[in-house]
């Protein structure tokens, strides 16, 4: 089970997408959960990869139908009343959810699951969620569930998270305390990944000179990109540094208009070809 | 467009997902109107580090409104806060209770401040609460709302709705019933429904939970009255809601099923701004034939992503407002000046870039 995290706006779901093309093309059975319907996933990844949507609610009247609460689940949850109980359990919708996913994974039809988790924040209290809850509630079907989701979450032979960032500052400092909240929950790093990464390092091969003789409004252009460059450079440094490992970067392509083929390009760029 | 909305408000609610640049965007269109000359006041639902910090507040965003020092010739005034549920709520209660030591009893249930930061839905309900305080608050003639991610944010707009339908579901009559304590507590815990309940999360937290609903007891009336208030403020003509996305199709699909969520609320978008869009260049063949081949193919990459973006925007779903494009910023907004610039750009008719 892969966990993708990131701050919004960082390219998760693409990333989500990139890594269920690249483990569909080695030939595994891939499953890729959005939680609260993202729907671009269809579109972005290849067929043959299944996508499923999870939302909290309905993962929770899923729950209660499971504890065999019957028709009562859809009354319970509807009324509003679950959520004032809710209150007092911090993190039972975050648990009820990742219980759906740890049964994806433990269901045994997939090779490797793959989560394209909330942004930044609101993953982080969701991994901690379940200690949260374990030190609250002594006992019952809650505590078991809680147990059952932190085994798989800290089995690092089974779990692990992928962290997404773009080279720009704020993502990296996001994505450096991200790092240390998922040491923290003792969540195994599986990945890190630079996303959008553009193609200006062919601008630094500019001499002098030829910097120049430009036009005025393409040297304020490239001049801008290549402080830019400079600047995510040092960012992806930093990121390198405080994961203590290697990063994939995944080059941005001119486009507006991500589809399947080009993240199909984009992860054959970072895998390499499929091995037939 | 933009311009007459910053102008004539007296709401504008900024939409968008995470990393669009919604918060900086709240900002700089309060900045606007403050150059207009009139007093505003931003709230931010998603507190960012970076807003305190681009208005040189000291100290960050407060809880309560702190003026935002500005340039001589700006007219307006700046005001900036963000919205902590915790002490919202503890405001609220203090201004609705109905007898002596009410709001005292309603704080000191332990389930009240967990409420505030954990329930679903409260923070949001807290937003509603604190845009209607500031809205009936004299200083100020602007309110900016900054919203939470889009997914939260419909959760902003349905609060009022929400606690209606709460206070009216036979649930909640249930709970808070009539009669002595004991009775009350004994009839709940002997309904079907919240013996179910109780069998989730314990017996004992459902007695709690009606003890802190009986806590509220006779607020309900001024709690309705609100939201049925901000309900209706939420559809008038004095409020403008802006959607904020970065033109791509994955952003611009995103905006869009947040946009359909507005309308079926009744509620319709006024301006959707196209965030950190791409310059465009135009070099005439001979100007670019001489240029060295590095930067040519730099420049290929970026005219190829800005005719794309032109193309996905051209191509929104057509229940989406008209486009403002704002083009993507050198650096991190980090001050005021850099706010002041992204405001110019947002307002002045040389860099609006109307979409047909």
């Amino acid at each position: 089970m892969l966990l993708v995290l990131g701050k919004g706006g960082v390219g998760r779901t693409t990333t989500t997408a990139l890594l269920a093309h690249g483990a569909h093309a080695a030939g595994l059975k891939v499953l890729v959960v959005a939680i609260d319907g993202k729907s671009s996933l269809h579109r972005l990844c290849p067929d043959g990869v299944d996508v499923r949507s999870v939302s909290a609610g309905s993962a929770l009247e899923d729950y209660l139908l499971d504890q065999g609460f019957g028709n009562f689940a859809r009354r319970l949850a509807q009324s509003g009343v679950i959520e004032v109980v809710g209150a007092a359990a911090p993190g039972i919708h975050d648990l009820v959810v990742l219980g759906k996913v740890k049964q994806f994974a433990n269901a045994g039809q997939h090779d490797v699951v793959i989560l394209d988790a909330p942004a930044t924040g609101h993953a982080t209290s969701m991994l901690s969620s379940v200690s949260g809850l374990l030190d609250i509630v002594e006992g019952g079907p809650i505590r078991e569930q809680a147990l059952d989701v932190q085994r798989l979450l800290m089995d690092a032979g089974r779990c692990g998270a992928v962290v997404v960032t773009k080279a720009e500052t704020t993502p990296v400092n996001e994505s450096i305390e991200l790092i240390s909240a998922i040491h923290s929950v003792d969540v195994a790093l599986a990945g890190a990944i630079v996303n959008a990464v553009e193609p200006d390092e062919v601008l630094t091969n500019l001499s002098e000179k030829e910097r120049s003789r430009l036009p005025a409004e393409v040297a304020e252009l490239i001049d801008a990109a290549i402080a830019r460059h400079q600047q995510s450079r040092h960012n992806i440094g930093r990121f390198v540094d405080a994961l203590g490992n290697g990063v994939m970067e995944v080059e941005r392509l001119a486009t507006a208009d991500l589809n399947r083929d080009l993240v199909a390009a984009l992860a054959t760029a970072a895998y390499g070809e499929p091995v037939s | 467009m933009i311009t007459d909305l910053i102008s004539e408000r007296s709401v504008i609610v900024c939409c968008g997902s995470g990393g669009v640049g919604k918060t900086t965007m709240a900002a700089s269109i309060g900045l606007a109107a403050a150059t207009l000359g009139r007093k505003v006041v931003v709230i931010t639902v998603d507190p960012a580090r970076r807003l305190g910090d681009a208005l040189g507040l000291e100290g960050g965003l407060g809880t309560d409104p702190a003026r935002v020092v500005l340039p001589d010739d700006v007219s307006g005034e700046l005001w900036a806060m963000m919205l902590d549920p915790a002490t919202e709520l503890e405001r609220v209660i203090r201004t609705t209770a109905v007898r002596p030591g009410q709001a005292d009893e309603a704080l000191a249930n332990p389930f009240t401040q967990s409420i505030a930061t954990s329930l679903g839905g409260t923070q949001e309900y807290m937003a509603t609460e604190a845009v209607y305080r500031l809205t009936s608050d004299e200083a100020f003639d602007l309110v900016v709302v900054d919203t939470p991610p889009s997914d939260k944010a419909m959760a902003v707009v349905e609060a009022p709705d929400v606690l209606v339908k709460f206070l009216d579901h036979q649930v909640f009559k249930l709970l808070m019933g009539t009669g002595g304590r004991a009775a009350r507590l004994l009839s709940a815990a002997t309904q079907p429904l919240l013996r179910a309940v109780g069998r989730v999360i314990g017996s004992n937290v459902l007695n709690d939970v009606v003890e802190f609903l009986r806590a509220f007891t006779g607020m309900e009336t001024s709690f309705r009255e609100r939201a049925i208030t901000v309900q209706k403020m939420w559809r008038s003509d004095s409020t403008a809601f802006v959607l904020v996305a970065t033109p791509t199709t994955e952003s611009l699909n995103e905006i869009s099923r947040f946009n359909d969520e507005l309308i079926s609320a009744g509620i319709s978008s006024t301006a959707l701004i196209a965030n950190g869009a791409t310059t465009e260049v135009s070099i005439d063949a001979e100007t670019s034939g001489h240029l060295p081949a590095s930067a040519s193919e730099w420049l290929r990459w970026q005219s190829d992503l800005a005719e794309s973006e032109r193309t996905v925007l051209a191509a929104r779903n057509a229940d989406l407002p008209e486009v403002t494009m704002v083009g993507r910023l050198h650096e991190d907004v980090h001050d005021v000046d850099g706010l002041l610039q992204l405001a110019d750009e947002l307002v002045s008719t040389s860099f609006r870039k109307k979409l047909q």
